[in-house]
Parts: C-alpha cells; sequence; structure tokens
C-alpha cells in the first residue's frame, strides 16, 4: 500500500481543518498508521493507548459491564487494525475508530435483542427516593441507559448516540450508513416512544425532583 | 414538565460520567498476533484451492470436447438397425 500517499492525505485532511490541528497529536497519528501499515506494531499499541480512553467511554453506552465493555473496545481495535489498509483518511483517526466502534456496539445490541434481554429500571426508583438537588452523573448514566434499553435497537443507537455523545443527525448517519432523512424520521419516533415509555412507567413523577 | 425535558437533563448529567479506566492494548496485539498467525497458516490452502482451480478448469476442457462424442444409450440400441430397410 503506498504509505506516502496515506501520510499526504492523512496531512492533508488536518490542514484542510477537519480536525483541530494541535501540532502533535495528528501527526503522531499519521506517523503510526504509516508505520503501522510498514509493519510496525508498536505503532499500532501507541494509537490504541491514544484512543483507548475516548473508545471506551462511546463502549460504555453500549454495555454497562465492565468485562463486556472491556470486550467490546478490544474487538474494535482488533477490527480497525485489519481494516487500516482501508482507512482512506478523510477523516481523523477518531472519527474512523468511533465509526467502527458504534457498530461493533450495535452488533452486541441486535445479539441482545434476539435473547430480548431488558435492564431493570429499578434505578429510577431509587433515584426517585433521593432528596438531593443534583442527581450523580453514574446513576443518571444507569437510569438513561436502562430505558433507552427498552426501545427498538435501531432508534436506541440513534437517541443514544444524540444524547449521551451530542452527535448531530448528519454524524449519526456517517456513522451507521443511514440516509440523513431516515435518521431524522427514527429519531422523532423514539422520542415520541420514549415519552410514552415515560409516562407510563410515570418517571416524570419519580424524577420530579429535577425539575 | 415534559418527560423528555428531564431525560435530556439526565443525559447533560450522563455525560459527565467517568467510564472505567481500561488498558487493552497488551490484550489487543496479543489477539492480532494470534489472528495473524492463523492467516499465515492459510496460504497452503489458498494454493491448494488454487491448484484444485486449475485441475478443474483442465478437466472440464476435456469433458467439453468430449461431451461431443457422448452419444444418448437408446439411439445406441436403434443404430444397427438404421441399415435394414424396413421396405
Amino acid at each position: 500500500m503506498g504509505n506516502r500517499s496515506v501520510n499526504a492525505s492523512v496531512e492533508a485532511v488536518y490542514k484542510q481543518g477537519f480536525a483541530t490541528y494541535n501540532g502533535s497529536v495528528e501527526n503522531s497519528d499519521c506517523n503510526d498508521i504509516r508505520a503501522c501499515l510498514s509493519g510496525d506494531n508498536a505503532a499500532y499499541e501507541r494509537l490504541i493507548l491514544r484512543y483507548q480512553e475516548q473508545i471506551t467511554r462511546l463502549m460504555w453506552r453500549f454495555s454497562r459491564d465492565s468485562s463486556i465493555n472491556e470486550r467490546l473496545v478490544q474487538d474494535t481495535f482488533v477490527e480497525a487494525y485489519f481494516s487500516l489498509k482501508s482507512y482512506k483518511a478523510k477523516a481523523p483517526f477518531l472519527h474512523w475508530l468511533k465509526k467502527i466502534a458504534t457498530r461493533t456496539g450495535y452488533r452486541l445490541w441486535k445479539e441482545q435483542d434476539k435473547e430480548k434481554r431488558f435492564l431493570p429500571l429499578e434505578d429510577i426508583d431509587i433515584a426517585a427516593k433521593e432528596t438531593q438537588q443534583e442527581i450523580e452523573p453514574e446513576k443518571a448514566g444507569e437510569i438513561l441507559h436502562a430505558l433507552l434499553g427498552r426501545l427498538d435497537i435501531a432508534d436506541r443507537l440513534v437517541l443514544t448516540l444524540m444524547y449521551f455523545e451530542d452527535c448531530t443527525i448528519k454524524e449519526i448517519a456517517e456513522r451507521m450508513g443511514w440516509t440523513r432523512a431516515a435518521v431524522k424520521m427514527r429519531a422523532m419516533r423514539a422520542r415520541k416512544k420514549l415519552r410514552k415509555m415515560a409516562e407510563r412507567e410515570k418517571i416524570l413523577e419519580k424524577l420530579e425532583w429535577m425539575q | 414538565m415534559d418527560a423528555i425535558k428531564i431525560i435530556e437533563r439526565l443525559a447533560k448529567t450522563a455525560q459527565k460520567e467517568k467510564p472505567p479506566q481500561i488498558d487493552v492494548s497488551k490484550a489487543v496485539m496479543f489477539e492480532i498476533g494470534i489472528l495473524q498467525q492463523e492467516t499465515t497458516g492459510f496460504v497452503p490452502f489458498e494454493w491448494f484451492a488454487g491448484i484444485s482451480a486449475v485441475a478443474a478448469s483442465i478437466v472440464m476442457f476435456l469433458s467439453f470436447y468430449a461431451w461431443r462424442y457422448i452419444a444418448d444409450p437408446f439411439v445406441q440400441l436403434f443404430v444397427p438397425f438404421q441399415e435394414i430397410l424396413p421396405w
């Protein structure tokens, strides 16, 4: 593979302003990708160390089980390694990694969906009893994860990326290879379903102290 | 307040959550190593498949010509009678 062309295109991406250029990290990416394609596995280890935190954070939205989360992160990096030749440097390396990670997480949900596993909503009852003014981020994450887990997996994915990752419709569409119109429609329907579900579970009453 | 507003507020709070710190670098490199070894094991298999394909295409080439000389055994039954004129 033409390492020089990969190098040039990676640099071109950052110069065009697709990512905030801070002068070191992206150049390191560029060098490490080039080295990795030449067979230097230590370079790939450096890439893992650089991005595993962000990927772990993303995968935490797909599974809050530590062992599954670790497995998902691992699978993402293994898949990325074997697909590295297909990285066209049209976007920063992290965006490309997140695309693989999102699809890996979505696959997990598909497998879990066959087993029809639902997460309990007991956390909401616990949160309801709390008298403090602010809910802990971990608790909020658990409640939201359990709530979204009751939606269809595609709806769940759209809202997970929107709520947890602050992704736009365009970003979700690009990540999943769906059309923007489809994502927009799905987001609208998913919100409606979520509202109905929240009413059914009386979430508004349980968490009214948050208002 | 709307339920969705509450959920959005939950999401804003959940974004501050710190996931567990993990280091998968060693495990990933180990898995990559194993998968690469398995991939190299496939090379003789690919060679074997290639040779088989070449052999199969030679047999097909020959059988295509042989096909022209294959006669229907039912027709062959009546071949001796072709020379005997019924009238």
